[in-house]
Parts: C-alpha cells; structure tokens; sequence
C-alpha cells in the first residue's frame, strides 16, 4: 500500500462525488431559472427596479421543500459602470433581494418569507408561491445621489438557490452539484 | 517545486505541524457534521483543506518511495533495510485502522438508519395530524360562528355598515373583519389593530376556492409563531333581492389560533419538519459521515505512512552510517570513524567498530613493517648473493630451477634466467654446463644425505673446469617445501696453480739433485777412460770405451732432461708481440715439410689475424703438439695430421677466441690417461720426456688460455688450444674496426 495508492484512493473519491452529481444532474432535466426581463426607473429621486424571472423547480428541489427544507431564494443585483473591454467593470453598488421558501406542513402551504421587509405570504400553491417570487417590482435599487455624474451605467439581475439554509449533507451535495443550487444568467439591463 | 517538496518530506517538524492543524481542522469537520452551528458554515473549506492536505502529504511520501527505491536501485546502503522497515512500520499502522475504518462505517450505516424508526415517524405523523384535525374543528367553529355572524349585515347600507362590523368582530373576537362588495372592492374593514389601514387581503387560492362554493375557511402561518384562520362566506342577500345575478358581498374574518394552542401545533410541526428534513438527508448524511471518516481514515493512514517512512530513515541513519563506513573500510580506507555519542546500542556498534578500525589501522601498520624488514633482509641477501664469488642455484623438490646468483652465470658461462622454472633434467645440451653440473649431482639430490660437498670437471665453451660444489637440503616450507641449494666455486685456476706450483718444486729439486752428480759422474767417467785406456788390454779397451761412451751419453741425456726440467720449472719470462697465428703455424710447417710417411695438412682461418703472444713460446708448443701428433700417427701406413685455427666469440660477445687444433688418425689417448694427459710423466710412449704435453699446457695457460685432448669420433687424438684474443692485438684490432 503505497502513498499513490492513497492518493489515487483519495482523487477517486472526490472525483466519485463529483461525477455523481454531475450524473445526477443529467439524469432529470434540471431546474431552470431565467430572468424575463428587468428595468430600472428613477421616482423621486430613488432608482427602482421591477423584473420578472420564471422559476421551475425540478423534483429534487420539490421534494427537500416538502421534506423541510426551506430554500433561500435570491436576486443579486450589480449596478455598475463597464469597463474596457480588457478591465473589469467598476461596481458602484450590489444588493440582494431574499425570499424564503418553505412548506408548512400543519396548514399545508408554502410560505414566502420576504427577508428583507419581513413580511409573509402563505400559498396553498408551490407555482403561486413561485409566482410571487417571480415578480419584482418597486426594488429600491440606488439613491441618485450614489449614482456616478456621467458614463454608462449598466444593472445586473440573476435570481439563484442559496444552499445556506440547506442542512450541510445537502450542503455538502450542493457544493459538488450545481443542480441544488440553481442559478439564473445574468440578465443585464441599462441604467441610463 | 520537486527539491522543497523533497526538502519537506523529511523535515519533521513543519510536517507534523501540518498534520496537527489539519487534525484540528478534521475535529471541526465532524463537529459540523454533527450539527453545530460553528464550524457548519466553513464545512466546504475544511474539507478542502484537509483534502489539500491529504494530497500534499501524499506528495510527501510519494517523495520518500520515490527517493527509497531510487537508493535501492542504485543499491545505496541501507536502502532496502529502509524499505523493509519502512513497509513493516505501514503494514502495523494500516491494518488496525483500516480495520476500525470498515468497523466504523458499519456502525455507521447501521446507527444512522436506526435514527429512522418507522413508529416514530407515524407517531409524528399522528401528532401533525392530530394538531391539524383539533385546528380544523377550531375552523370549522369559526365557519360556523362567521356565518352567524355574516346573517347580521344582510341589507346593511354603507353608512352602518362599520359600527356594525365593529360590534360584530369583538362578539366574535376576531382579529379582523372585511366586508368586501363583489367587485372586490373593500367595503368596510375593522380591525382589532388601529394602526392597521390596509386589511390583509385574501390570497388568490381562498379567493378561487371561495368563488367555487361562496365559503372558505383555511389555516395560514403568518412567518412567526402565530397561526391564523381566514374564512370567507358571503353576506346573504336581502329576500327580496330579485335579481339572481345579484353577487353577494363577501365577510372575511380573521380569527387567530390561541397562543398556547399555536406554539404547540407549531413546535409538533417542527419537530416533524426537523425529522423530515433528516430523513429525506440520510443518504447524504450517511456520505458526509462517511467522508469525515475517510478523511480522518485517510490523514492517519498518510501520517502513518509519512512517519513510517520518516522514522525508518531516521532509525536506520546509523546503520546506514555504519554500512557506508564498512564499505569505506573495505575499500581500503582504516581512518573511517563512526560518530559514538549515542548512548544505545548502535552507539555500542559504533564504538566497537571504531576500535575495530583502529585495530586493523595498527595490524596493517605491522604488516607493513614486517614487510619492510622482510624486503630490507631480502635485499641484504640479494646483495650478499650477487657479490659471492661462489656460484649459488636454488632447486626445488623436482629439481627445478629457482633461482641463480650472477656469479652462477659466470662459472656457467651462460645466463642462466631462462631456464628458471624448468626442470634441469629437462633442459638438455641447451643447459651446456648447467646440465653437465646437474648429471654431476644428480645422484645426491634424490639422497637422504642433507649436505655433502663434490668435485666435479665439467666442459665449457673455454675448455673443464673444476668445481668444487656444495649442495644443502633446504628446509620443508609450508606451500614451498624442500629443494636443494648448490653451492660451487670454479677451482680450475686454484687447483692449476697448486700443481704447477708443485710440479715446479720438484722440477726444481729434481734438477738440483740430480745435476750435481752429474758433472762428477760424467768427469769420473772420462777419467777412467783417459786413465785406463792405454793400461788395459785391447778388448778391455773396448769395453771401456764403449762403457765410459756410454756413461758420458747418458749422463749428457740426463743433462739435457735435468736441463728440460729445469726449463719448465723455471721459465724464462714471456716475450709478448704481436703475432700472425696462421703465418708462424706455416712456418714451423715447413721445418717438418718432408717429413716421411705422414701427410700434414693446415686448414687456417683468415678471421684469426694477429695475437698477441710470446712468439718463441707459441713455435715450442707448435713443434711439441706435432711432435706428440705425428708419433702417436706414424704407426698408421696413411699417417695424417690435420692443424686448423679458428677464430670465434664467446656467446655474449664479450671476448674473442682463436682456437688452434691438432688431430691425428693415430690410435688416440687411452681413457685412462685422458683427465691427466697433460701432467708431466704422464705418457702412454717409451721414449720422450713426459714433459712435451705439460709445457703445452704451461705455455697455454701463461698465455690465459686452455688446452684440452679429446678421442675424436672418427679415431685419433685431438688437441684443442684456446687463446685469448686479449691485450695489444686485440686492442688494435679494435682500432682498426674503428
């Protein structure tokens, strides 16, 4: 038994996890999050944005909701100003929208915890719960006062899965399989 | 990136530093594993940690293998010993926790699913429900009491309507009441908080249920603990509405669930959430589990293996040392020195092996010493041998030639190195006077007699020579045993001289003796004639005359012989010039040119040139040796003397001879007389001297040269004279070549 056996031993075993859930993840169609549109408008000197996203969750994540396990849903919002084509963009402000999911089995509905405003909303309906979470709209994005005297200033929205809330096996699987914590592209609108 | 890594891989300390952070960092992982909230977050980083960890030490030891089968190959020492240690060190640390590793995850699987009982997901299940079915009949007692309730507002106008609802919720003791008019439009609101202005609106679900049967009643979470139940009915119209078109309006009441009721459906709804939630996670619990233990597994095992690698070298470092230093020794290096602090028993073989060395430094140092002194002796023996003028041979046991002293050349006449190492009895004519030397002994070497002397006359290029030799057994050597050693001095030149020395003595005496009574005998004689004669009668005369003749004669002969001997025993002293052989042989010749009944014949060599002699000397022995020739051949009817010169070098090159013999086809010299045919009165005829050969030999040997006689094979004597080419005549010849 040499120490090549037990480092192959030991590669073997993370590359076993990861191709587990990469087999996994090919094995049902996965969860599809997209954003349908967003904008941003100015009122009374505040920035809002309103956006749409479609959420479809697959089984897997139906069924750690039904089993328990409250999903940490998230919109990250980028405001920033492109770059050169060989910099990075200058990021003038990130916030994040957070919503959790979770069933509650005494009443058999599903709650959306909005965590930012504090305030419920119970849904008999895992789509109309979805629903709720898909539209965004009055999201105080930037006092004007923040926003940069000149240039082009673009906004990034993606709605995503955060695994924070999952126990840590499914942390542990998430963190291997992308499929647990699904992600949106990044849907990029104009700021001015 | 290789020489640090190798660099690393036997340092100790930052290694095990490592491995004792990344056991801190395992303990964490297990503590998040079993749910605690700390380490829980950094899950994912602890386990890349400890998995980068994991594969640095694996790099480690892959290093150590690498670099022990590297040594084994090139067969460095204590490489396989290291191997061997090494394997048994990893064999002992695997297996037993290899062994609790398939123990554990055993215990594992078997635990964790015994987490998962079915009675106690029923009696969860039981309880969920049995919280449910109480809430429900709570809801249904609000339906019912909502109803009642709803029949109060029937035909209310607008302007009653919110006292009204106002008295109507606190007898119902709702937390809010909401008459809202069919187009959805809020009519009238109370509720029991006054900061509230805008009512909780329905969700769309208990709207769609509500238009179904105009009635809903449904239990809602409100995030928190609290619980509420919504119902909805619609406020009956007046009777005598007659439109059927007509919608109703619809009363929502919210009632919330008592406190102490809704903590306690909450928490049985979170504990059957918690155990849901754990059970729909077994499977992956079960993987995380088994991951911390794989690594943990994994860090022991690579620990182990790393410290088995390092503590073989490090236990075998002196054995190493120690075997390197062997090596050294055997190659010849004694100043190698092992280092003895340590206090074990390696320190023991340290110190041992250092005393050995120094041993061994000192016995070598003997040796050589003894050599040395050997070598010196030797030399000292060499020196002696060379010097002697004796004659030393080595033999061994076969009588093989061992060895020869310079002087054995000389007597010997011949180099005698190549015939080292050969048997003597094998060697042949080759061995000239060698092998003549070695018939000589032959008969003692096979003897039991340990020493023995002998005189021996043995035949050489420059005519016999007399040795005296001595021979010795040498002693019985362990590997070399026996073999004799001769030794022989050439007493030709010693035993010649003490017989001319004698034979002059009495040469000399005799002359004396008897020449003295000669004259008186002779003078007597003549006497008696002269006075007798003319007294006596005539044939008394005669005999008187004829007696007296007589007497005078011989005494005159005895004159002439005392005069010979006298001659030979006290010669004149040499005249020496430089003389042509050939010439003065052709000269004496022709004094006998016709000489009857005898053919002379000369066959002269051109090469033999000039000598360098006694000329007066050389023409005596000349007529001498044909004298003697011609006498011993004129009893042959076809008489014949050959003479014949030859001139020849000696086999090194060294000196130069001229030879000069005399044969006859007479009947020879009988075999009796042949070792002393040159002494005087030595003669096998009647008349003559006796002296003729003696002066022969006596001429020849003031001119450094030698005579012999010989029977030669086709009958007849042969008498060989061996001159020097010496002295002047040589010395010009010499300068004539140049």
């Amino acid at each position: 038994m040499s120490a090549k056996t037990l480092g192959r031993w030991l590669f073997g075993l993370m590359l076993s996890l990861a191709a587990g859930g990469l087999a996994q993840a090919e094995a049902a169609p996965g969860p599809d999050f997209q954003i349908l549109s967003a904008h941003v408008y100015k009122r009374n000197l505040v920035y809002y944005l309103d956006a749409r996203a479609e959420t479809r969750f697959d089984d897997k994540l139906r069924d750690a909701l039904n089993n328990g396990v409250s999903l940490l849903l998230i919109y990250d919002v980028r405001v920033s100003r492109p770059g050169a084509w060989w910099w990075f963009d200058d990021t003038v402000a990130t916030l994040s929208q957070r919503y959790r999911l979770r069933y509650h089995p005494l009443s058999r509905r599903y709650l959306v915890d909005n965590i930012n405003t504090g305030v419920s909303y119970s849904y008999a309906r895992l789509s109309d719960a979805l629903n709720m979470i898909d539209r965004v709209q009055g999201f105080p994005v930037l006092d004007q006062s923040l926003m940069p005297k000149s240039g082009a200033v673009v906004t990034d929205v993606r709605l995503r899965v955060d695994t924070a809330d999952f126990p840590l096996p499914l942390r542990v699987r998430a963190f291997f399989n992308t499929a647990w914590h699904p992600s949106s592209p990044w849907y990029r609108c104009d700021f001015r | 990136m290789r020489l640090p890594l190798k660099r690393l891989s036997v340092r100790v300390w930052p290694v095990a530093a490592l491995i004792l952070l990344t056991l801190g960092s395992v303990l964490a992982m297990s503590d998040a594993v079993q749910n605690s909230q700390r380490f829980s977050d950094h899950y994912i980083w602890l386990l890349l940690f400890n998995t980068l960890v994991l594969l640095l030490l694996a790099a480690l030891i892959a290093v150590n293998v690498f670099e022990i089968v590297r040594r084994g190959l090139r067969r460095e020492p204590g490489a396989r010993l290291t191997l061997r240690l090494a394997g048994i060190f990893v064999l002992l640390a695997l297996v037993p926790v290899f062994v609790v590793y398939v123990f554990s995850i055993r215990f594992l699987d078997h635990g964790i699913d015994s987490w998962f009982n079915v009675r106690v997901e029923q009696a969860l299940g039981d309880a969920l429900e049995l919280g449910r079915s109480a809430l429900d009949y709570r809801m249904r007692d609000y339906l019912r009491q909502t109803q009642h309730g709803a029949e109060t507002l029937i035909g209310m106008d607008a302007v009653h309507l919110p006292v009204t609802l106002n008295t109507l919720r606190s007898r119902l003791q709702a937390s809010e009441l909401t008459v809202f008019g069919p187009n959805g439009r809020i009519l009238s609101s109370s509720s029991e908080s006054l900061a509230k202005l805008v009512p909780n609106l329905p969700p769309p679900d208990a709207l769609r249920q509500y238009a179904d049967g105009h009635v809903y009643a449904g239990l809602e979470p409100t995030g928190g603990h609290q619980l509420l139940v919504r119902v909805l009915v619609a406020v009956p119209l007046p009777a005598d509405t007659a439109s059927v078109a007509a919608r109703p309006d619809m009363l929502q009441a919210l009632y919330r669930i008592p406190e102490r009721q809704s903590s306690l459906a909450i928490n049985v709804q979170d504990a059957y959430d918690r155990y849901q939630e754990l059970s729909f996670s077994r499977v992956p619990l079960k993987q995380s589990f088994i991951l911390t233990l794989s690594v943990v597994l994994m860090l022991s095992a690579l620990s182990a293996l790393w410290a088995a690698f390092v503590s073989a070298r490090r236990v075998l470092r002196p054995i190493r040392q120690l075997i390197a230093a062997i090596r050294r020794v055997a190659g010849g290096d004694l100043q190698t020195k092992l280092e003895a602090g340590r206090r074990d028993e390696l320190g023991l073989v340290a110190r041992s092996f250092n005393e050995m060395t120094s041993r061994l430094t000192n016995a070598r140092e003997e040796t050589e010493r003894g050599r040395r002194q050997l070598e010196r002796q030797r030399g000292y023996l060499q020196t002696v041998l060379e010097h002697l003028s004796s004659g030393v041979l080595t033999l061994d046991r076969n009588a093989v030639l061992r060895t020869a002293n310079p002087a054995a050349d000389l007597i010997l006449e011949q180099p005698l190195v190549p015939f080292f190492g050969r048997r003597l009895a094998d060697i042949g004519s080759r061995g000239k006077m060698l092998y003549q030397l070695y018939r000589g002994v032959v008969h003692r070497l096979d003897g039991r007699q340990g020493t023995w002397q002998q005189e021996l006359e043995l035949f050489g290029e420059t005519g016999p020579k007399v040795l005296i030799c001595r021979g010795a057994r040498l002693p019985v050597q362990h590997g070399a045993g026996g073999g004799y050693v001769l030794v022989f001095d050439d007493m030709t030149a010693l035993i010649r001289a003490q017989r001319d020395a004698a034979w002059g003595e009495v040469a000399r005496r005799l002359a004396h003796e008897i020449r003295n009574p000669l004259t008186p005998i002779q003078l007597s004689a003549e006497r008696l004639r002269r006075k007798l004669a003319p007294r006596v009668a005539q044939t008394d005369a005669q005999m008187l005359e004829r007696s007296t003749d007589t007497i005078v004669q011989q005494v005159e002969a005895m004159k002439q012989m005392v005069s010979a001997f006298s001659d030979y025993a006290r010669a004149p002293a040499m005249q020496p010039e430089e003389v042509g052989l050939n010439a003065l042989i052709e000269g004496v010749l022709e004094l006998y040119g016709a000489h009857p009944g005898v053919q002379l014949k000369f066959e002269a060599d051109p090469a033999v040139g000039v000598l360098y002699a006694d000329p007066g000397r050389l023409r005596q022995l000349l007529h001498n040796l044909l004298k003697n020739a011609i006498e011993a051949a004129e009893g042959n009817p076809q008489a014949r003397v050959v003479l014949s010169t030859r001139a020849f070098a000696s086999q090194d090159q060294r000196q130069r001879f001229v030879e000069l013999s005399v044969s006859d086809n007479g009947p020879g010299i009988p075999e009796a007389l042949l070792a002393r045919v040159f002494e005087p009165y030595v003669s096998e005829k009647t008349g003559g001297s006796g002296l003729g050969l003696a002066v022969v030999k006596k001429i020849v040997e003031e001119h450094g040269g030698r005579v012999w006689g010989e029977n030669s094979s086709s009958g007849g004597a042969r008498f060989v004279v061996c001159l020097p080419l010496q002295g002047r005549a040589e010395a010009t010849d010499a300068t004539e070549v140049q």
